[in-house]
């Protein structure tokens, strides 16, 4: 019987009767790895040795009689999480041979969980990008359309989860790099609250908007998962204190009443009719299920892109300054003195658009331009902060689009970096806000996934997962499967 | 013409904490290169910082010994720059 | 608009070199991300204070105790260049 496809909470019942056993699991999921990725490209470093080891190990706990709903379930982490003896690259070139010392608390905290890693999933090159094709490793493919990209940057990851190797995948997100590959790739994706996941040993891009999340088949997956991945970490100051509740427990829970808020903004001219015409049945099914629909308006919406391209590259750059091929890293070849090799390490270690986002970051930094541009943007970010948090005064969660388009094309330069950039219009908002938000599938458009977007107030992840789990109990398009044609 | 020296000295105090202000590795003198270290001090990617209590304590009791007024609120910034004895490419 | 000198200045702060074959096209695509910023100026943010981050938490505090996570040897595993525990790099002081 094919486990592909299959829930984690499905697997776990499975492991449970044993019906199946870890080790069949992993071996099933490293052969489908080894048939899907030379095409696919999703995965990067696969340590297959190891996962049938830690396999056994969960085989043996469960004939101890040990339970519980992770327990030898096989994953990938995106290529961002340091995970202690394993390659760990951000889908660059600086970090190519970089192997941690240390693992991830997201690493920790899972494998605890019982989880098995199996290796690590390409992305765009140091988080920044929306489809996959910034990586050092060349680009991920999306399994729906082998000709188009599966968003970014966490596109390995969910390739990986919709091609059916893993049901499951870590991905973070700072501009969207969780939902949007989630909505291209027709998976599910949680970006949590900022805080509410440990960000300790999650390589640093823009550090007041990066978050680590669960990207599985359904929110009922997601939530199992974030149950183990949230909490507080010592080692993260900006890492919540607050208790986490059972994300799985209030699944179920009706949402007759639930007040939905669709911003009108975001049926903008950004947004494919078609992908809008999804989105509107969507929301008429929450309807259905007792949600009263409300418009609501986020003017900042497109400010909200200016303020996000202000603030990432800014705190990028300065997260960026410590490659520089003194402890770790790309180093160039025999440099003539210490400045040869920081020019030279940085310039040939860093791709374009990296460099692109260091360039720009700098310069808002710098002293004449810091109140004009990085100041602003975060006054401005406080504006925007406080628009959402009055919208979700009057309504309980905000629903839209996830991303303005489906998958487009690979190598389309007909996209200039700014229209690139407004691949996230829709996302970047709950990140400069802090806010948790959901993208789930909820159609086809010419065969090609469109996902589903809710934000959520503050910590109220709970909320989010009820909703889509109804959501997901009414529809069936979290059960579509690509078909993978090419590929066979 | 009259010319005034106007001269400033500016006074590096190390704080008496066992731990280092951002890191929990030791400040103890004399030990060998390299092995007060932690990946923090590394610079090692997706390391962060976590103030020390103690640093915060010893600060404000100086001030408060010197006679100034102290901070209700504090903040960090980063001052960003290059050299080899500074992993981070930036001093909080 | 932003000259191609003031990109090469900046490019140098951050460490980066740009080719001169390059440089009219970086020069370019900086102009077109900036021009992205300027929907700010026209904002209101008159006594807004700016926002750092979205935590509402006080600031959490160690306690004062050393703790070893890793120990040198791992530290150093990928070091480019290194000598009885020393990182190598090319001189510094003449």
């Amino acid at each position: 019987m094919s486990l592909t496809f299959k829930s984690i909470a499905t697997l776990s019942h499975d492991l449970k009767t044993g019906e199946v056993s870890s080790r069949q699991l992993v071996e099933q999921a490293v052969a489908r790895i080894d048939a899907l990725n030379p095409q696919l490209n999703a995965v990067v470093c696969l340590e297959a040795e190891q996962a049938l080891v830690n396999a056994d190990q969960a085989d043996a706990k469960r004939a101890k009689g040990e339970h519980s709903p992770l327990l030898g379930i096989p994953m990938l982490h995106k290529d961002i999480f340091c995970t202690q003896g394993m390659h760990t690259t951000c889908g660059s070139k600086m970090l190519k041979d970089f192997v941690p010392p240390y693992d991830a608390t997201v690493v920790q905290k899972l494998r605890a969980a019982g989880m098995i890693n199996l290796g690590k999933c390409n992305m765009d090159e140091f988080a920044m990008g929306s489809s996959n094709e910034t990586s050092v490793f060349g680009a991920c493919k999306n399994p729906w359309d082998m000709t188009r990209v599966p968003g970014g940057s966490s596109g390995g990851s969910a390739a990986a989860v919709a091609s059916g190797m893993v049901p499951l995948a870590t991905g973070t997100d700072t501009g969207g790099s969780i939902r949007q590959p989630a909505a291209l790739c027709g998976i599910t994706g949680l970006k949590p609250t900022y805080g509410r996941v440990s960000r300790y040993g999650m390589i640093a891009f823009a550090s007041s908007m990066d978050q680590a999340g669960p990207m599985a088949h359904s929110a009922q997956d997601c939530a199992l998962v974030l149950n183990a991945m949230a909490g507080h970490d010592p080692l993260d100051s900006t890492c919540d204190n607050s208790p986490v509740p059972n994300y799985h427990e209030t699944l179920d829970h009706p949402i007759a009443g639930l007040r939905v808020g669709v911003p009108k903004e975001f049926f903008s001219s950004h947004l494919n009719t078609e992908v809008a015409t999804v989105i509107d049945t969507a929301i008429r099914e929450l309807e259905r299920a007792g949600a009263t629909i409300k418009e609501v308006s986020l003017p900042s919406t497109d400010l909200a892109v200016s303020t996000y391209y202000v603030i990432a590259p800014a705190e990028a750059s300065a997260n960026l300054s410590r490659y520089d091929g003194v402890r770790y890293g790309y180093r160039c070849g025999t440099p003539k003195d210490l400045q040869d090799l920081y020019f030279r390490s940085r310039t040939e270690g860093f791709g374009a658009e990296v460099k692109r986002r260091i360039l720009v970051g700098t310069f808002t930094l710098s002293a004449a331009s810091y109140d004009q541009y990085f100041m602003k943007a975060q006054q401005v970010r406080r504006l925007i902060t406080q628009e959402y948090d009055n919208v979700l005064d009057e309504v309980d969660v905000i629903a839209g689009p996830a991303a303005p388009n489906t998958a487009f094309a690979l190598n389309d330069t007909s996209k200039s970096i700014t229209d690139m950039y407004m691949e996230d219009v829709f996302t970047i908002g709950a990140n400069l806000a802090g806010l948790p938000a959901i993208s789930l599938p909820a159609g086809l458009v010419n065969g090609l996934p469109v996902g589903l977007q809710m934000i959520g107030r503050r910590f109220g992840e709970a909320q989010l997962l009820n909703v889509a789990h109804q959501f997901q109990n009414r529809t069936d398009w979290h059960t579509r499967r690509p078909t993978l044609e090419a590929v066979r | 013409m009259h010319w005034e020296m106007v001269m400033g000295l500016e006074v590096h105090l190390q704080l008496a904490t066992h731990s280092k202000i951002f890191s929990s590795s030791s400040t103890q003198f004399g030990a060998e290169v390299n092995t007060h270290t932690n990946p923090l001090d590394m610079a090692l990617p997706g390391t962060l910082p976590v103030l020390n209590h103690e640093a915060v304590t010893q600060a404000i009791v100086f001030g408060l010994g010197v006679g100034a007024e102290i901070g209700k609120i504090s903040r960090f910034d980063r001052k960003n720059y290059f050299y080899p004895d500074l992993p981070k490419g930036y001093q909080i | 608009m932003t000259q191609a000198s003031t990109v090469k200045d900046v490019a140098a702060l951050a460490r980066l070199t740009i080719s001169e074959h390059d440089i009219e096209n970086v020069t370019a695509e900086f102009n077109q991300t900036l021009a992205l910023f300027d929907a700010l100026q026209s904002v209101d943010t008159k006594g807004v204070a700016p926002m750092v981050n979205p935590c509402r938490a006080n600031q959490p505090l160690r306690t004062d105790s050393v703790t070893t996570l890793v120990g040198r040897e791992d530290l150093m595993k990928n070091a480019p260049s290194e000598e009885e525990n020393y990182f190598l790099v090319p001189r510094v002081i003449d």
